[in-house]
């Protein structure tokens, strides 16, 4: 197996900057994905990996070994297309059994390895069917038996479900993350969905205006946004800005202008400077009126999400959502009481000017 | 953060770049257009501009000076009246005046440019805007003239008017009464009235593809602002259709210029001599040895009007192809239409159709005549002309003649239009805009100009040789021709091509080299499967325009008649014996059963639009 280094990779597209100093490590058998809006510049990542583009400056290393000037079809990639690119003149097997062909594989042995992936990705019996004759899921598994019968080092997935109903892409999803690590294959995963960013993977990079913003555990990125760009991207929070008062051991006190907040300090500040406080709506204690951090304001509007309530409140003239229990009634222009433990209050830099280097 | 590279660092990264960009492949699919092109088509027409542009020895415009001050070329005052009346004969005679050689080609072409817009625009209104009784077969009707039937359409429009016993006089003035007086139609208005007949689908065309892909919502956001009918008409859909509109027009407008057979059959009246292309082509055939400059230099100036139009209108078109911004096309209701509107199509538009099919059924009634000279309708019918093309080895020999040239010139634009296509597709580096000019510029260059440009490049760099057209006993014209024919029967297959390979998803080939198939092997079995419908198609119109194809075919295939292709024994019939244009037509008559043939292939084998001619 093979692990994936990226090095300073830049590369432009005219006047624009797709991708800006990008570099990454990616670890052998690591399921690792580049999440991000559309035009972050994710799929030209994904693209640079398997030689389809090629970098204006950095490096591409497979195994340590520079890869940046080899061709696609020398570098053992295998991709999945967001738009499956199934030939459509030739039938699963026929597609499946391409790569295999390709590499001169006797006949007898194609025929075993493409039954045993259509068993892997279950889809015994359509072999003989054309790509127009599929749905959109068993499309998508023909794809992925296609990227996988050739064993590549490296699985590359650009937003492969994005083309599902959202019932069979939760569906999907697993099924990737179980052969996945089944066959133990290092993949690069690409997509603007943070909800299956977070559900399938080791590891995932923030991407956003072809820059790496982070780079950690789907926990470590939902709990601990380095900046403003990943902790709204990432999860629904509240990002507020204000100035840094006080400092104590580790902690500090925002002033918001009218309440203030305390929280965890993420990064080193002096006293004075301009800071964002960001913290989610469900670690806000409803109600309680006696721990730290107790804030109170006016209730904007309701939303009724399923198990529970978003609320928007208006607090000194910020918004602010919580998360409230749907044993109680809320209505707009009441006054709402809030705490929030310090230790869930982030304090970082305003900005999503940080980067990140691995 | 990135460390400064050091030069060789740098060269090297530049040098793999490089090498990735252009494998074997590309490079192949870059170079070998590229140098056909240049070997083929540019420097030819530099050296003809070399020979234009010399006198003495020495860089001159003198040949230049002397046609454009000859009042022989340019008379501004004009010699006779375009059209007189003839009380002892009772006759209306049209030929056009005499403005010299060069207004006269300017003018002809310009009304035939006017009269096929109009037109074209009110066919394409409409087919794309209603829908009433017998619409296919209007449909059908307004395509006939495309069915090629070189010289011999010319010579029918001829007869049909023919002032005693041609059909029109004989229905609108013997029959029906409604012609007061006899008309007579020759000379360079003879010429037009061909013209017009034989171009006016083209325009149709390109402007009713145009009108289709007008987004509907664009016109009835229009309608809803208030505008209709006429006004709709003036500030909506035509605008929207210049892009069409004008490559119609300036199609037609070059291919006036261009023409030889309608000027080749009209030719009996003098006026008909005096156009651009007749004056190259007659002084070409009559001058033995040296040719002179002085045709060169009225080739230059047609290659020069021709490509500015092109040029100018390709620009045009690329700014204005605003027909595509829109998205979520809807196909517009039809319109259906009125009483009124049936008198009109029935009453007006019908009779003109039929007229202007005329001239193919009357190719193929004279391909079935014994005899069709002094009479309105052909006196009798016979299968003999027929059977004579097939079992006259020295009529079948330009049969052959024309399907062999055609089927090799076939392999060698299979692989030009592939490269071209995929490239200009494919490939983001610079300067692939020239290959995509130089590709699609012969629909637009004079057939005549490449010819004599032919002559001139053979006769000076391949002298004394086989190739040499000078040289009387030894000449084969066989790999001029093939070289020709590939190169101006090009932008056909072309088309289809390259509208293939952009329905092609480029994922559907990334997704092979992906998966370790290098690009000869994505090509041949990922591209070509896919796109064998439009690339068959293609070829199989090219090779239809190949047999027909006069220019090349006249002035270098008839230098060895051994070699010669099937339009020189057209043109030399037509010119001989009366009694063998029966023999000409029954070639018409062969070649548009080809044509025939291959348009039902294409429409329901391949399921592809015929592709048409446009830019």
């Amino acid at each position: 197996m093979v692990s994936v280094k990226l090095r300073n990779i830049r590369k432009t597209f005219g006047e624009v900057v797709a991708l800006d100093n990008v570099s990454l490590d990616i670890e052998d058998g690591e399921l690792f994905t580049l999440l991000g809006p559309s035009g972050c510049g994710k799929t030209t990542l994904l693209r640079i990996i398997a030689g389809l583009e090629f970098p204006d400056s950095g490096k591409v290393l497979f195994n340590g070994r520079d890869v940046t000037y080899v061709k696609a079809s020398r570098r053992n990639t295998a991709m999945v297309f967001q738009n499956y690119a199934l030939w459509p003149h030739m039938t699963v097997f026929e597609n499946i059994a391409f790569g295999l062909q390709i590499r001169k594989v006797p006949k007898n042995e194609i025929k075993k390895k493409v039954y045993d992936i259509l068993r892997l990705v279950r889809l015994e019996g359509l072999e003989k069917r054309f790509p127009g004759q599929l749905s959109g899921g068993q499309q998508q598994r023909v794809a992925l038996a296609r990227a996988l019968v050739v064993e590549p080092d490296v699985l590359l997935l650009d937003e492969p479900l994005s083309n599902l109903d959202a019932k069979l892409r939760i569906e999907m999803r697993e099924e990737i993350r179980r052969i996945q690590k089944e066959i133990g294959i290092t993949t690069i995963y690409v997509t603007h969905d943070q909800e299956e960013a977070l559900t399938i993977s080791d590891r995932v990079a923030v991407m956003n205006r072809g820059r790496v913003l982070q780079i950690g555990t789907p926990i470590e990125i939902y709990r601990d946004p380095k900046n403003e760009f990943v902790a709204s991207f990432i999860g629904k929070s509240t990002l507020l800005r204000g100035v840094l008062k006080k400092i104590l051991d580790g902690y500090g006190v925002v002033d918001l202008g009218g309440f203030e907040v305390k929280g965890k300090l993420e990064d080193r500040f002096k006293e004075g400077e301009k800071v964002t406080v960001v913290f989610r709506p469900e670690d806000c204690i409803v109600g309680d009126t006696t721990s730290e951090n107790r804030i109170e304001g006016i209730v904007e509007s309701v939303m009724f999400i399923g198990s529970y309530f978003h609320i928007r409140l208006s607090v000194g003239g910020k918004s602010v959502l919580v998360k409230a229990e749907i044993d109680k009634n809320y209505n707009e222009g009441m006054s709402l009481t809030f705490s929030i433990p310090p230790e869930e209050v982030k304090i970082i830099r305003p900005g999503d000017g940080v980067e990140v280097e691995t | 953060m990135t460390t400064p590279k050091t030069f060789l660092e740098d060269l090297g990264e530049r040098i793999s770049r490089v090498r990735l960009y252009f494998d074997p492949v590309t490079l192949f699919f870059l170079f070998f257009p590229t140098s056909m092109f240049i070997l083929f088509l540019v420097t030819p027409l530099i050296g003809m501009l070399g020979i234009a542009f010399v006198y003495k020895g020495a860089p001159s415009l003198e040949w230049f000076i002397r046609i454009f001050t000859s009042e022989y070329y340019i008379n501004f005052f004009g010699r006779g009246t375009p059209w007189y009346y003839d009380e002892k004969f009772n006759m209306l005679v049209i030929t056009g005046a005499d403005y010299g050689v060069i207004l006269n080609s300017l003018i002809v072409a310009s009304i035939v440019t006017l009269v096929t817009t109009i037109w074209g625009i009110i066919l394409a209104l409409l087919f794309s805007k209603y829908d009433f009784r017998g619409k296919d077969f209007f449909r059908i009707l307004s395509m006939v003239p495309l069915l090629l039937s070189p010289f011999v359409n010319a010579l029918v429009i001829k007869k049909i008017f023919n002032p005693y016993n041609g059909f029109i006089n004989w229905l609108l003035h013997d029959t029906l009464g409604i012609l007061p007086f006899r008309l007579y139609i020759d000379g360079l208005a003879g010429i037009a009235l061909t013209q017009i007949i034989t171009y006016y689908p083209i325009v149709a065309l390109n402007i009713y593809s145009s009108m289709l892909n007008i987004d509907s919502s664009l016109e009835e956001q229009g309608e809803n602002l208030g505008a209709e009918g006429f006004t709709l008409l003036r500030r909506i859909t035509i605008p929207l259709s210049y892009p069409g509109i004008m490559s119609g027009a300036t199609l037609v407008f070059i291919f006036s210029l261009e023409d030889l057979t309608a000027p080749i059959v009209f030719h009996g009246h003098p006026l008909a001599k005096k156009l651009i292309s007749f004056q190259i082509y007659t002084r070409f055939i009559s001058e033995t040895g040296l040719r002179s400059p002085e045709i060169a230099a009225l080739a230059v100036f047609l290659l020069f009007i021709a490509l500015t139009f092109f040029v100018l209108i390709r620009n045009y078109v690329s700014l204005r192809s605003y027909a595509s911004v829109s998205r979520g096309r809807m196909m517009r209701k039809l319109e259906k239409m009125g009483i009124k509107g049936y008198i009109v199509v029935y009453f007006f538009i019908l009779p003109i159709l039929i007229l202007t099919s005329l001239p193919q059924i009357g190719v193929v009634l004279l391909a079935f005549s014994t005899r069709w000279v002094n009479t309105v309708f052909p006196e009798g019918f016979t299968l003999m002309n027929l059977i004579e093309i097939f079992s006259n080895p020295d009529v079948f020999k330009y049969l052959r003649n024309s399907v062999m040239y055609a089927a090799m010139a076939l392999v060698i634009i299979f692989f030009l239009a592939l490269s071209t296509a995929y490239v200009t597709n494919r490939l983001r580096v610079r300067g692939i805009a020239v290959i995509d000019l130089l590709s699609t510029s012969p629909i637009a260059l004079p057939g005549i100009v490449i010819a004599i440009s032919y002559f001139y490049f053979y006769a000076t760099l391949f002298r004394d040789t086989i190739l040499d057209p000078t040289n009387v006993l030894y000449f084969n014209p066989l790999p001029i021709l093939i070289i020709g024919y590939s190169i101006r029967r090009l932008p056909f297959a072309l088309r289809a091509i390259y509208a293939g390979i952009q329905q092609v998803h480029v994922n559907l080939e990334e997704a092979s080299m992906n998966i370790g198939a290098g690009r000869f092997l994505t090509i041949r079995k990922i591209l070509l499967p896919l796109i064998s419908p439009n690339v068959l198609s293609g070829l199989l119109i090219s090779f239809i325009y190949i047999v027909g194809e006069v220019s090349i075919s006249i002035i270098i295939g008839i230098l060895n008649m051994d070699y010669a292709p099937l339009t020189v024994y057209m043109r030399d019939v037509m010119l001989s014996a009366v009694g063998s244009q029966y023999i000409a037509a029954a070639l018409g008559f062969t070649l548009m059963s080809m044509q025939l043939l291959v348009i039902i292939i294409i429409t329901f084998v391949f399921k592809q639009r015929y592709a048409y001619i446009g830019i």
